[in-house]
């Protein structure tokens, strides 16, 4: 019987070098939910909507150092507010959260605004997940689809806290 | 458009340096847990509850040391307190619900500052010594060069680093508004353009006081130092004046005082119709017992005219009714009805 040559060896894949393993903490530090740094959540934030970094950190530097801005943490999500009124705040979103985490720090977020006294939160958003975490969480008083300045549909939505 | 785009978007781009020097400094962030969680001593969580709502950094040591300090919380926040200084997480949670540095606030925790205080000193060290200091020292380093579009062009020196950490005190002022503040004081020589500056007054370093004397300005003491060889810039001091009726007007010789209350009387003789050579008596109003002596003057005509209309440029007409009517009572009542209806 003949014996079958055995196949040759494979070959290096080069896998272990350091730029692998940059992407690996990234993906070991989302899987883990490794607590980010302010800094690197807002990177992410701002690679993901395309603005850049350094005008979006100084403006919520100055925003915050004013007092026209505030930002509430939960896990790796960052929260922006602003008080319209006492009771009323505007809000966005920016994250670093996976989506079953992140409604939590929706929930999160929702109830540190009940404990602040906040009665009514607002938000313009194109993040479906927002949308679908603050629905889950309270009830939603009114969602509008509207353009934004580069014409993409996002919503408006207008949420009672409680 | 999303809150975050309307910020940065509002936000004029600073130059590299100043941004760099910003980055370099974390952003005051609250956590949910020190809202949320169950225990969270009552300084943080009542920290937390004003950083949410916008307070300013010193209403935020404040809300933390009211709790602090309050009979209901005091055994609890003091034993709060204590774990504190031993727990890394109790103090990050502070931190964060203050919107302050937790490095800071573990900083001050170990060298024995109770929570409170090492709140109100991590945020004094976060959020202005962080962002404002980081900015300043931007601005500074920015100096060598203009800084195009900002309007910033700051000076090198202590006077540009008002909000510095270890520089406490600077931008506020010592000198406190005598009796409660009552009464602001703008220096007028701020309206001058500059062409008219020679003509500027030294502002006044005396104030009415609530009685009407006059005091300082300012209780701080150094307004009561005055540089050897600077004596002669100082101000008079004033004396307190009362003038009432009866009372010699200060600052007029007794001719002098006697010519104004010609002149007053001569003022209200006029307006009142006296006629040619009448000696005009007028009692001040509530006054008590003052009494101008008018000089004597003939009326003018719109005088002598309202005189007439009014019936008291023939003193002693009664207004309503003559000779017919004496033996009846003045007043209102059925009589003088009658009276009226009759008349017309």
């Amino acid at each position: 019987m003949d014996k079958k040559p055995l196949s040759p060896p494979q070959e290096k894949s080069g896998f272990g070098q350091p730029q692998d393993m940059a992407v690996l903490d990234q993906v070991k530090k989302q899987r883990t939910n490794e607590r980010l740094s302010t800094e690197e959540i807002l990177q992410k934030e701002a690679e993901r909507s395309g603005q850049d970094f350094d005008s979006m950190y100084q403006a919520l530097a100055m925003g915050v150092e004013a007092g026209n801005v505030r930002i509430m943490r939960a896990n790796n999500t960052l929260f922006i507010y602003d008080i319209v009124q006492p009771g009323v705040a505007d809000f966005d979103v920016a994250s670093a959260d996976s989506d079953n985490i992140f409604s939590k720090s929706v929930q999160e977020f929702m109830q540190a605004m009940k404990v602040a006294g906040f009665k009514r939160i607002s938000t313009s958003t194109n993040n479906p997940a927002l949308s679908k975490a603050l629905q889950a969480v309270t009830p939603v008083k009114s969602v509008r689809q509207v353009a934004d300045e580069t014409g993409q549909p996002e919503y408006e939505l207008i949420v009672e806290v409680m | 458009m999303g809150l975050l785009k309307k910020i940065v978007k509002a936000v004029v781009q600073a130059p590299a340096k100043i941004v760099q020097a910003i980055v370099k400094n974390p952003l005051p962030v609250i956590e949910t847990i020190a809202l949320t969680a169950i225990g969270v001593p009552a300084p943080i969580a009542s920290a937390a509850v004003a950083a949410a709502n916008g307070a300013k950094v010193g209403d935020i040591a404040l809300a933390a040391a009211t709790v602090y300090a309050g009979g209901q919380v005091g055994a609890a926040a003091g034993e709060s307190a204590a774990a504190a200084g031993s727990s890394a997480s109790t103090a990050q949670i502070a931190a964060s619900a203050a919107g302050a540095s937790t490095a800071a606030v573990t900083k001050a925790l170990a060298t024995g500052q109770p929570l409170d205080k090492a709140i109100s000193s991590a945020l004094t060290a976060g959020v202005i010594g962080g962002t404002a200091a980081g900015a300043v020292e931007g601005i500074k380093a920015a100096t060598t060069e203009n800084v195009p579009g900002l309007g910033l062009k700051a000076i090198p020196g202590q006077g540009t680093q008002l909000f510095a950490p270890d520089q406490q005190g600077y931008g506020i002022t010592s000198r406190v508004p005598t009796e409660g503040g009552q009464g602001i004081f703008a220096d007028p020589n701020v309206l001058l353009p500059a062409s008219l500056s020679a003509y500027a007054t030294p502002p006044s370093q005396v104030r009415a006081g609530a009685a009407g004397q006059v005091v300082p300005r300012y209780t701080a003491a150094g307004d009561y130092l005055t540089p050897t060889g600077m004596e002669a810039y100082n101000l008079p001091q004033e004396t307190p004046q009362k003038v009432g009726p009866g009372m010699n007007v200060g600052g007029l010789s007794k001719e002098g005082e006697s010519a104004a209350r010609s002149l007053i009387g001569y003022g209200l003789g006029s307006a009142f119709g006296s006629t040619a050579g009448q000696t005009q008596q007028t009692s001040a109003k509530g006054g008590g017992g003052a009494t101008l002596t008018g000089i004597s003057s003939a009326p003018a005509a719109g005088s002598e005219a309202l005189g007439q209309a009014l019936r008291i440029g023939d003193p002693g007409a009664p207004i309503f009714g003559g000779e017919k009517d004496k033996g009846k009572k003045s007043g209102w009542n059925v009589e003088s009805l009658r009276y009226m209806g009759q008349e017309s």
